[in-house]
């Protein structure tokens, strides 16, 4: 009988897990001198989720 | 957006990190393909017209879920034109998706309401797509059932935010049905969230696809809890509809339809006029 083969690839890495955040500095520093732009919006801001991030960084 | 584009030149970035929902991620992953790609991000709408390979994303999604992490579309809002243009290929995507749920539990309430609607919709849109999807068929969409019924506490936020990206993936892959290729056009000319456009629609595009792909619709019956014993495939599809039409009025308030937006029916070409129907992969061709 023949079966349909189903194909499925992302390029994405999923990194999962309650305090992943700490793994953006593996990923940033993928390059030789890293520097970051960082996209995010106001309510992001105001809940001190870009502190958490920058703070992130810097200690990485 | 072009102000992104031009700080990453600026500062002579080698990377973008996103940290937000849906919009913020648009912007970042716009800002990628600008930084490497000349021109206007408009010489690129289209699926496949991405040239040259975008700056590495690093996506930390807030909100569960736009899904935006894993997905190779790009929408921005082209205010000279006054619509949602998509820009898409698998260039577009991040290269690393960072999903901590520990990050969407400040999340206001209304921000978890529609962003999680946007998910379930995907959900289903994807379950019930045209195309083949015997692998991502399996992925969880009763996560997202449990979760917005139990509201902002700590518990159900990994389920949500794993399902969400996990959907996303999916629907990369299966694309999307009229739900998506109409709530963007409705999003816009009403001025109304993503997700909950896609919400009002969303028994209404099931009810229609029902006969199409009754099976498919009776599962998520099932994964609602409904007891569908005894009942035939149509029944079950129905009840389908119905049990997702009821939980979307209790759990979060969602109208019933266009004409409690305050819709009117001469409005209804222009409110649609730049529909995405014509790419989506809907189970049931619309006439």
């Amino acid at each position: 009988m023949q079966q349909n083969v189903v194909a499925f690839q992302i390029p994405t890495q999923i990194l999962f897990a309650v305090g992943a955040l700490e793994r953006v500095v593996e990923q940033v520093k993928i390059e030789d001198r890293p520097k970051v732009l960082i996209a995010t919006d106001q309510g992001v801001k105001k809940a001190g989720l870009l502190d958490m991030l920058t703070a992130v960084l810097e200690t990485g | 957006m072009e102000k992104a584009t031009n700080l990453f030149r600026q500062e002579a970035c080698n990377s973008v990190v996103d940290l937000g929902g849906g919009s913020s991620m648009d912007v970042a992953k716009a800002a990628a393909v600008m930084a490497t790609n000349p021109g206007s991000i408009r010489d690129y709408e289209g699926i496949g017209k991405i040239g040259q390979k975008p700056a590495p994303i690093i996506a930390i999604p807030t909100t569960a879920g736009t899904g935006a992490e894993v997905t190779p579309f790009i929408v921005i809002t082209d205010v000279v034109r006054r619509y949602k243009m998509i820009i898409g290929g698998p260039q577009a995507m991040p290269s690393v998706a960072i999903v901590d749920p520990s990050l969407m539990v400040t999340m206001p309430a209304k921000i978890a309401a529609s962003t999680g609607l946007d998910a379930l919709t995907h959900g289903i849109e994807c379950y019930t797509s045209l195309l083949p999807n015997s692998s991502p068929r399996h992925w969880p969409c009763t996560a997202f059932t449990s979760s917005a019924r139990t509201g902002a506490t700590w518990k159900p936020w990994p389920n949500l935010a794993i399902a969400s990206t996990m959907v996303a993936a999916a629907f990369g892959f299966t694309r999307l049905g009229n739900y998506h290729a109409m709530a963007h056009p409705l999003g816009w000319f009403y001025d109304i969230p993503l997700g909950v456009a896609n919400a009002i629609l969303l028994p209404h595009i099931m009810e229609y696809n029902a006969v199409a792909c009754p099976v498919k619709t009776g599962r998520v019956a099932q994964a609602l809890g409904v007891d569908v014993y005894g009942l035939s495939p149509l029944e079950t599809a129905a009840s389908a509809v119905k049990a997702v039409r009821q939980q979307l009025k209790a759990d979060v308030g969602v109208v019933a339809g266009l004409r409690e937006l305050g819709m009117q029916e001469d409005e209804i070409p222009s409110s649609l006029h730049h529909n995405h129907l014509g790419t989506a992969r809907n189970f049931r061709l619309p006439t």
